[in-house]
């Protein structure tokens, strides 16, 4: 046995994905011939260790069950055939799908989506683009940095300043005036303040099959105090300094701490990752992305990754994450970006 | 869970309505041929009225085609599983002729096992084929691949650990995403 296999005690919250890994190794280390008592005897511990250990272990076991039925001669042979001509097929498929995609993005953004959010857009006081990150000084002195594909609308009068969120996320440094309260909205709800810091961001999902369209939104204070409420009015919180929660129209989630930072990563242009699933990664970047990146979910699901990434440079950040995971950037032309799960095995999955 | 209030019976409908005819348009033009087209844009309204919060739909034509897409390529990957086996059955020339509902049970069980190992890399999805289907023993895929025994056990652990990622997914999104 050359293999190196954990039979100590590992800390207390070992993450699940690494004790299916663990499972999964010892599944394939007691199949073999060559096992000995002594590794039954090790494993006997290991399996001691929790009741997640043993859930990893079952689950590996319904895992290799899953594989099987099949066992009939030519088997292996009909799906290894049946695999490379699909890698055919894929490539061949791709090219097509370009098309196919660049048709659906546009398709529904010229028909049923504009309804809702584009026409607001194009209709805003300000706005920035994909991409694009802008400051913008209103009239009462504050300062409103705008992130990427943002829209806001502005209804200052003598008793009160109103900004509508229509898109996107703001960070703002409010102007004191105690007679005028000032105060972001969405569909969500909104966050009053008097003079602090603090940042909103709207939680559309736009994308199908999320099934409810409920509007939501994330408040996080970097100054002083806000007041958060949701739209039916049935509840309000109280945000501090380093404190953010997210809010539907109809309540508040949990607060939560931030992590040390006195002002948003995006003002630097930077997204800080630690250890995030890189798909919810993906899903931020594509924010900044003005054309189409596309991923495959189901591929890339598992990997998870730690970085600092510029938002300015999607094409750069992505790299950054191929140096880091087993995954493939392709780039055709300035628009499509297209990652994808490579054949680079080895590091991947086994930590 | 079928939605049953019937406010969003009536979406459903309008979205059926709306859609239907437009959906099997679109798969007439992909596969030339009216007849399947129908069983496809049916077999997608199936999967998307038996799915629950597709009555509010923002982007009901982009998200009929995504699964209609899945069906077809779900669909296309079945008839080359079976061709595939075919032919390595008609080259070795097979002795004991399966009955045809094994022939499905069987097809079955290998389109399943094609759809986990999707995104898997090379190496170990064939030391887990060779392991896990033909049986073979460690050493002898060691020696196959040109690697080390203890490579084997790494490659067939990684393939578990993919396929189970795969199973969870299938799992939790009936439907994969786009």
């Amino acid at each position: 046995m050359t293999q190196r296999l954990p039979d100590s005690q590992p800390p207390p919250e070992t993450p699940f994905e690494q004790l299916l890994s663990e499972a999964a190794q010892w599944r394939v280390r007691l199949e073999d011939e060559a096992a000995t008592d002594s590794d039954h005897r090790a494993f006997k511990r290991w399996l001691a260790i929790s009741d997640s250990h043993r859930r990893a272990w079952r689950e590996i076991g319904e895992t290799w069950e899953a594989l099987g039925g099949a066992q009939l001669p030519g088997a292996r042979a009909a799906l290894e055939r049946s695999h490379a001509e699909e890698r055919v097929d894929a490539r061949r498929l791709l090219r097509r799908t370009v098309i196919g995609l660049a048709i659906l993005a546009v398709l529904p953004a010229a028909g049923l989506w504009v309804s809702n959010t584009s026409l607001a857009y194009w209709l805003a006081d300000y706005r920035s683009a994909t991409g694009e990150r802008r400051t913008v000084k209103l009239e009462d002195g504050s300062v409103l940095d705008m992130n990427t594909a943002t829209a806001v609308d502005l209804h200052f009068d003598s008793a009160r300043r109103r900004i509508a969120l229509r898109r996107g996320e703001v960070h703002l440094r409010v102007a004191a005036d105690p007679d005028r309260p000032l105060e972001i909205t969405t569909e969500a709800g909104a966050v009053r303040a008097l003079g602090t810091r603090f940042s909103v961001r709207r939680l559309d999902t736009p994308a199908a099959g999320s099934g409810s369209r409920g509007a939501a939104m994330r408040v996080a204070v970097y100054e002083s105090h806000v007041r958060l409420c949701v739209a039916s009015g049935e509840s309000c919180r109280k945000l501090r300094r380093g404190e953010q929660a997210r809010a539907t129209a109809a309540d508040i989630a949990p607060t939560e701490a931030m992590a040390k930072h006195s002002q948003p990563a995006w003002l630097q242009d930077r997204m800080d990752v630690l250890n995030q699933p890189v798909i919810d990664v993906l899903e931020e970047l594509a924010r900044y992305h003005p054309g189409i990146l596309h991923y495959d979910k189901q591929a890339l699901a598992g990997l998870r990754v730690s970085a600092t990434l510029p938002l300015d440079d999607i094409p750069r950040a992505l790299d950054a994450l191929a140096l880091a995971l087993p995954i493939r950037i392709q780039a055709y032309g300035r628009w499509l970006l297209v990652v994808s799960r490579s054949e680079i095995e080895a590091a991947a999955t086994v930590p | 869970m079928l939605p049953c209030d019937s406010a969003s019976n009536a979406r459903l409908e309008a979205l059926y309505l709306s859609h239907h005819a437009w959906l099997r348009g679109w798969l007439w033009r992909r596969l030339g041929c009216p007849e399947r087209a129908a069983d496809f844009a049916h077999e997608t309204f199936f999967r998307v009225l038996t799915r629950p919060g597709t009555e509010t739909l923002e982007q009901p034509r982009a998200f009929l085609t995504c699964i209609a897409t899945h069906l077809l390529i779900d669909d296309s990957r079945r008839a080359r599983i079976e061709r595939a086996w075919r032919e390595t059955q008609a080259a070795v020339g097979q002795v004991a002729v399966p009955s045809a509902e094994q022939v499905v049970e069987f097809i079955d069980a290998l389109e399943r096992i094609a759809r986990l190992l999707q995104g898997l890399g090379e190496r170990p999805r064939k030391a887990l084929l060779m392991y896990r289907l033909d049986g073979m023993s460690q050493a002898d895929i060691a020696a196959e691949l040109g690697v080390s025994v203890s490579m084997v056990k790494k490659y067939v652990a990684q393939g578990l650990v993919h396929c189970h990622r795969a199973l969870c997914n299938a799992k939790h999104n009936s439907i994969a995403a786009l």
